[in-house]
């Protein structure tokens, strides 16, 4: 057996006098030509157990117990100079931040090369002709091995990594969320690749992933992770055939999908129990709604469910006591648009200038939007979907004014945006506010939380007296399922999730009727998404609340949008119901985004990777399957179809 | 109203005591919210950090009191209006006054007893020989000469036992709040004192303070009698010369940050949140002030600031005034040639903060820029400014010296260790070498700059997000 | 060369010529319409009652005896030409420094005096930096061990010294006490490289404390960064990670900051050169400050000023030259 045996790992860190384990007791085993996905949400100490394996655990963390075998070698037990040996050679890792993880200085060739040195003791041409022959294994040019990673895309970071991990001809490699941070085009690409490599070589991958879908395409077997222990152990097809531990029960009711349109999605109550926590039972007892008793007095054991399907908790081996069952998913009604528009966006255009040359001349333009118009009524939710770079946050910008259009007006209700100045403005952007992506960013840490929700109200409800604001404080906390009491705190003591509903608390509080969503989950965990989306669709129902929602993630918009525009390079290329463009899309890039998206089991043909189009064809000529002679020229336009529109020559 | 003194506020001392002011505001703000309170607190669990605060405290006690400035009235005819003099003092002076007065012919070494050159002596028989006379003052007490050893030994030895029992004072005065804030008998409150790990800062402060108590009681007990670190040409007592350099130290560390803080901070801010032409303008205002020498501008601006002083002698009623003036001016034009570090730091800072989503959602609300500034943008770059406060006061107390070196420092006849440094270089060629006042500058000057700069280090911990993110 | 940096060089040229009008704009008003030729003569002639005639002589003997920014008297363009900011300020960028008090020629002294200077400040600014990268290198590669922890504090203990006592300590050790090397002086060529020990010695120590714990923090800052951790994942030593990776991307930094100075080496430090008795350009500009010579003062601002444009030009340049991403258009 030369794969990877992972018991009872226990990781600990030393703070303030106390040792606290953010990975305590994790087993694992990773086969040669297997693929083994550990999963779960930020902060379970999956990517710690990772960094264990490498040794490599960041300064004040170390392995306190647990023994990890690849092949005969015991891995803790070596001295610091044969780990060396081993890793990058029988035991690689590929991380998350492509942008980040390789040196910005050395070239990719030079970067492949010192793995070579070590691990093969290959220099000069020998050494140039295998970097190539690598560079070409991960489906990159053998020319890029002169280049800088700053000349490459994220995609292409990334394979470059992957090309410098197999220059040691690893048994086993580890990728750390290695697809995360990438645009679900690129991360497909990726998937794949990962999974030919291994296929090929019959190396182990241990995948890292808070992604479900990406599990159940490449997993052979899954781990379920949950504040530091393994819940659940099990081979692909049970596990997504089945799932017996209540946690991760939970992670597969909470995920969003246009099937459940519609559907209050499940959730987890609750937080994630913090690093420090002692506990007496088990850890996932307290939002847990099976538990009972015995689960807080008694930490449950590993059960076998099935041949090779374990599970950490009580109800494998003994039957929950009557008592009064869990309640189930409410199910809401699917909210009816109304027919006149709220937002009307027509020709909307932000170009940037670049200048140029001795007197900064302005050389050429930057068209981040350009040329989009669309309109969204009252009550209804338009997705904006597209990859990131395409100009969705641009557009929102400028939508708000945040930024000045360049060309083309916006309307909201019967005012012009463009047009009006000074307490005009003031008073219409009272009706359409925006919520961000990043939690932690977009509320100044050193403002009580009472103080933010009133600042919009100080400046856009100025008939408001103090008092009036301040009583309202607790009304809106309380609508985005907040404890009054959070008024008198600092953001920092809340989660991610609970800042995104103080941030959506402030929005509401100047009474939009327009609410633009850039990401709004897209920083969160699944079970804090769901709540999240549970909350916009719940206010929606009650207020008739429009929303633009911009999002990557197709499952969410699927679930959420009652249309959807999808946006290449600053201009739409499809727009219609959601349902239909979901079940039938008309435009090959919303066709690739669609194909591309995880849990599809990773079959679609190679795309080409983002290249530039012509100057004068359609934007998408260079990574379409299905591109004609006429798209190198001429620029399609966005025609309407029935209910939908497309600019796509195919579609004339 | 006839009082024995006339009160004297120089512009220096106005500046400090709205700097003084300035503090307690801010003092008392911190204390009103939590978030800003929070680093303090770490920079109070920090051993060096309250160590080096006690140090400073010391420092700054003694720089106040010798800003608390007047003139002593003359003695008066009766049925005279009351007369005051043409000397200025401080409160300091008041509570040295031995030290200030008992000034010998020239040099003399720590506790000599003789002067430090030779002169034409005539014995009581009349002869005449050449020798060191006796001190007027230094060891005048002491009837015979072989005494001074055990004098000095008896003395030190009272003035270490009062520091000791001020000290046990203080530690008992410290169990007894502990006793009260913790419901706790005093006995249990001071083991915990001398035990609990979690007051170690505070046992760190304590023993600083109770070196500083026996150092200050021998100081006490043998200034009066000797000068204790010497005296100069002139003959004045070094360690009073010392003491009062002090107050030239901060002045100049802290005044400059006053006066440059407010430059600073709204050109800073306003360049990196504004950008588009106010930025090319305040960027081409730092570039332009950068580009000159720094010490050249300087010296150019005090150059300018003396003869102005020179050619209006009008305007200052004493000497005192004259020198103050002066050194007012050196820290502003200190502070014209430091702003634009800081200014640059926070251009930076604003320039990042815009972009974040809590100013972009401010700006959604359509709330006016100068709220914004003042709200969300000043609020966050505040850690920053602390920093870069805390930092630059050791640099400008050294930079003082150099600039006193130079003769583009303080006025000549202030106190400064700059001053002492080069009155004493001077001297550095003679046989045997006249060496404690460069000592003396030296160890006044280090014991400062070290604790300012070992307190900066613990402020930079506790402020610094990055230091926060690692815990 | 790529073609882009020509224009990028010219332009950076063209918004140098701002910069030093506000310069000369700054140093004129300080010299001249604070304190007016009048209250410069007066204070030459030292005596309390100088009589106006006096004044008057002075000034035309040191050329001041000209309106300031406009003449009446003067024909056409001359009105604005024929003035003592054209005449003292102008002239400047043609590098005209004009005459100092003692008749002498403040070109020709800059250019016998600027090589003294750079024999002192060369030497230290590279042994410096040198010594300054060693030592933060080996704090760093023994980081969180007691001998990181003793580096850190005696860099704190060096940077609380005023360097005027490293420059007394080392005459007084070095010179007067184990006679090792002359107190100061200054000689040409190779004899006179005795003279040159002490001075670099002194220099290099006095920036040792500050320096070396600066590069420190940036060491620090890289190792942390997630390339380094790839590194290691890759199997190197750490030894490799650290003298290829870390210091190869901290050089940029450090390089770059320091490149910004070489320029202004030319005018040596004011208070070694007095110390040490170097005949050089700080040693003048001090001579210059203490008898209130202006016209050195000012010529030394302007050619400071103009070296510091042109090190920020040569830092961006050298950008270029360390750092792959970067491009200067």
């Amino acid at each position: 057996m030369t794969g990877l045996v992972l018991r009872d790992l226990r990781v600990e860190i030393a703070t303030g006098g106390r040792r606290l384990a953010p990975v305590d007791g994790v087993s694992l085993s990773v086969a040669p030509g297997e693929c083994v996905a550990l999963l779960g949400e930020s902060g379970c100490g999956k990517s710690l157990t990772a960094l264990a394996l490498m040794r490599l655990l960041p300064e004040g963390l170390r392995i306190a117990d647990g023994e990890a075998r690849l092949g005969e070698t015991d891995l803790f037990a070596l001295p610091e100079r044969a780990m060396q040996q081993v890793r990058g050679g029988r035991l690689a890792m590929v991380f998350q931040e492509p942008m980040l993880s390789l040196n910005p200085v050395m070239t990719v060739g030079q970067q492949i090369g010192e793995a070579l040195a070590v691990h093969r003791a290959l220099a000069g041409a020998a050494a140039g002709a295998e970097i190539r022959r690598l560079l070409e294994a991960v489906g990159l040019s053998a020319d890029l091995s002169a280049s800088y990673p700053f000349q490459l895309s994220g995609g292409q970071r990334q394979r470059a990594l992957i090309a410098t991990m197999l220059a040691g001809e690893p048994r086993i490699l580890i990728a750390d969320e290695p697809t995360t941070a990438l645009d679900v085009t690129v991360q497909a690409q990726i998937l794949r690749l990962l999974k030919r490599l291994q296929a090929e070589r019959g190396m182990g991958l241990l995948l890292i992933t808070h992604d479900l879908d990406v599990a159940r395409d490449m997993a052979d077997r899954v781990a379920i992770m949950y504040a530091g222990q393994i819940v659940e152990w099990a081979p692909r097809e049970a596990l997504f055939a089945g799932p017996v531990h209540p946690y991760t029960q939970k992670l597969f009711s909470v995920l969003p999908s246009a099937q459940r349109r519609g559907e209050r999605l499940d959730h987890i109550p609750g937080t994630v129990p913090p690093l420090g926590t002692a506990f007496s039972g088990c850890r996932f007892a307290d939002r847990c709604d099976q538990s009972w008793a015995r689960c807080r007095k008694e930490a449950p054991g590993f059960h076998e469910r099935a041949p090779g399907h374990f599970a950490r908790c009580h109800l494998m081996v003994e039957p929950r006591p009557a008592g009064p069952a869990s309640a189930p998913a409410a199910s809401g009604q699917a909210v009816e648009a109304q027919a006149m528009p709220l937002l009307r966006v027509q020709d909307l255009a932000v170009h940037f200038p670049q200048r140029k040359g001795l007197l900064r001349r302005v050389a050429g333009w930057i068209k981040a939007v350009d040329g989009v118009s669309f309109e969204i009524a009252a009550g209804e939710t338009l997705a904006l979907v597209g990859e990131s770079g395409c100009g969705k946050t641009t557009l929102a910008r400028a939508i708000l004014r945040l930024i000045e259009p360049t060309a083309g007006s916006v309307r909201l209700g019967d005012a012009a945006i463009g047009e009006l100045q000074g307490e005009a403005l003031r008073r219409k952007r009272a009706e359409m506010q925006i919520v961000f992506q990043d939690p932690f960013s977009s509320l100044n840490p050193r403002m009580r939380v009472g103080e933010i929700l009133e600042e919009g109200m100080q400046a856009l409800r100025p008939e408001l007296a103090k008092a009036e604001r301040k009583a309202l404080v607790p009304v809106l906390l309380q609508q985005v399922g907040l404890d009054a009491a959070a008024a008198l705190r600092y953001p920092h003591a809340f989660s991610g999730g609970q800042r995104q509903r103080i941030a959506i608390a402030r929005a509401l509080a100047v009474e939009p009727r327009l609410l633009i969503c850039d990401e709004p989950t897209s920083a969160l965990d699944v079970s804090v998404q769901a709540q999240i989306l549970n909350l916009l669709q719940g206010l929606q129902r009650e207020r008739g609340l429009a929303y633009l929602f911009i999002s990557h993630n197709l499952a969410v918009v699927g679930y959420l949008a009652h249309r959807v525009a999808v946006m290449y390079r600053g201009r739409l290329v499809e727009t219609g119901p959601a349902a239909a463009v979901m079940a039938e899309p008309m435009h090959p890039y919303t066709r690739l985004l669609l194909e591309s998206a995880p849990g599809r089991g990773l079959g679609v043909a190679e795309a080409v990777e983002a290249g530039t189009g012509g100057e004068a064809g359609c934007p998408f000529a260079a990574r379409c399957r299905e591109v004609q002679p006429r798209c190198l020229v001429a620029m399609p336009a966005l025609r309407r179809l029935n209910d939908r529109q497309v600019a796509c020559h195919l579609r004339e | 109203m006839n009082l024995p003194f006339q009160p004297v506020v120089l512009w220096s001392d106005a500046l400090l005591f709205l700097l003084v002011a300035v503090l307690i505001g801010f003092l008392l703000h911190v204390r009103r919210h939590e978030h800003l309170r929070a680093p303090w607190a770490r920079v109070g669990q920090s051993r060096v950090g309250m160590a080096t605060a006690v140090v400073l405290a010391v420092y700054a006690a003694i720089g106040v009191l010798d800003s608390l400035h007047f003139r002593p009235a003359l003695p008066a005819e009766p049925g005279q209006p009351v007369q005051y003099g043409n000397e200025v003092l401080s409160v300091l002076d008041l509570m040295a006054k031995p030290l200030r007065s008992q000034v010998e012919k020239t040099y003399s070494a720590p506790f000599a007893l003789h002067l430090y050159a030779k002169e034409n002596l005539t014995l009581a028989d009349g002869r005449q020989v050449r020798d060191y006379p006796r001190l007027k003052y230094g060891g005048a007490h002491l009837s015979d000469e072989r005494e001074r050893a055990g004098d000095i030994a008896r003395r030190a030895v009272v003035g270490v036992a009062w520091g000791l029992g001020l000290a046990a004072a203080v530690v008992l005065v410290a169990a007894g709040l502990l006793a009260r804030r913790n419901r706790m008998p005093p006995g249990d409150a001071l083991v915990r004192l001398a035990r609990a790990p979690e007051l170690a800062a505070l046992r760190s402060a304590l023993l600083t303070l109770t070196l500083l108590l026996v150092l200050a009681g021998s100081v006490v007990q043998l200034a009066g009698h000797y000068h204790i670190l010497g005296t100069d040409k002139v003959g004045q007592d070094v360690f009073y010369l010392a003491l009062k350099s002090i107050r030239t130290g901060l002045l100049i560390g802290t005044l400059t940050t006053l006066i440059m803080l407010p430059f600073a901070l709204f050109l800073g801010v306003a360049a990196g949140y504004y950008g588009g032409w106010v930025d090319d303008v305040i960027q081409y205002l730092y570039t332009t002030l950068n580009s000159i020498p720094g010490v050249l501008l300087i010296a150019a601006a005090v150059l300018v600031a003396q003869v102005y002083i020179e050619t209006h002698p009008e305007l200052f009623d004493t000497a005192a005034a004259r020198s103050d003036l002066r050194l007012v001016f050196l820290c502003a034009i200190l502070g014209v040639t430091s702003w634009t570090g800081l200014a640059r730091l926070l251009r930076g800072e604003a320039l990042k903060l815009r972009e974040l989503e809590y100013i972009q959602a401010a700006r959604a609300f359509g709330v006016s820029h100068l709220r914004i500034l003042s709200r969300h943008i000043l609020p966050n770059v505040g850690h920053l400014v602390l920093i870069t406060v805390v930092i630059d006061f050791s640099g400008l107390v050294l930079a003082e010296a150099v600039l006193s070196y130079v003769g583009v420092g303080v006025d000549p006849a202030m106190a400064s260790w700059g001053n002492m440094i080069n009155g004493a270089r001077l001297e550095l060629a003679r046989e045997p070498i006249v060496w404690w006042q460069l000592a003396a500058a030296f160890l006044f000057m280090f014991v400062l700059v070290l604790s300012a700069n070992l307190f900066a280090d613990s402020v930079r911990e506790a402020f610094d997000p990055r230091a926060e993110r690692r815990t | 060369m790529m073609p882009g940096m020509l224009a990028y060089i010219v332009r950076r040229v063209f918004y140098a010529i701002p910069i030093l009008i506000g310069v000369n704009l700054i140093t004129f008003a300080l010299f001249f319409v604070v304190n007016t030729p009048d209250d410069m003569a007066r204070i030459h002639l030292g005596a309390k009652h100088v009589t106006a005639e006096a004044i008057e002589r002075w000034k035309v003997e040191h050329g001041y005896d000209k309106p300031l920014f406009f003449n009446p008297e003067a024909a056409g363009l001359a009105k604005l030409g024929d003035t003592l900011f054209v005449d003292k300020s102008l002239k400047l960028f043609v590098f005209d420094f004009g005459q100092a008090d003692d008749g002498r020629d403040i070109g020709r002294e800059i250019t016998t005096r600027m090589w003294p200077s750079l024999a002192i400040a060369l030497p230290t600014f590279l042994v410096g930096l040198l010594a300054y990268i060693s030592f933060a290198l080996t704090m760093v590669f023994f980081r969180a061990t007691y001998l990181d922890f003793a580096g850190v504090v005696l860099c704190v203990v060096l940077m609380s010294i005023s360097g005027l006592f490293y420059i007394i300590g080392g005459q007084y050790l070095l010179g007067k006490l184990w006679h090792l090397v002359p107190v100061s002086g200054f000689e040409p060529g190779l004899a006179g490289l005795k003279f040159l020990l002490l001075p670099v010695l002194v220099g290099v120590i006095s920036g040792l404390g500050d320096s070396s714990r600066f590069y420190r923090t940036l060491f620090l800052e890289e190792i942390h960064k997630d390339y380094v951790r790839t590194a290691r994942a890759k199997g190197l030593s750490e030894r490799i990670v650290l003298f290829r990776h870390v210091l190869g991307n901290a050089m940029i930094p450090i390089l770059t900051g320091a490149v910004v100075v070489i320029p202004r080496l030319f005018l040596g430090s004011l208070i070694v050169e007095s110390f040490f008795g170097i005949p050089g350009l700080g040693s003048y500009t001090i001579d210059a400050i203490q008898a209130q010579d202006f016209a050195i003062v000012r010529a030394m601002v302007f050619l400071g000023s103009v070296l510091y444009i042109l090190g920020l030009l040569l830092t961006d340049l050298s950008y270029t030259l360390v750092d792959p991403r970067v491009r200067l258009e």
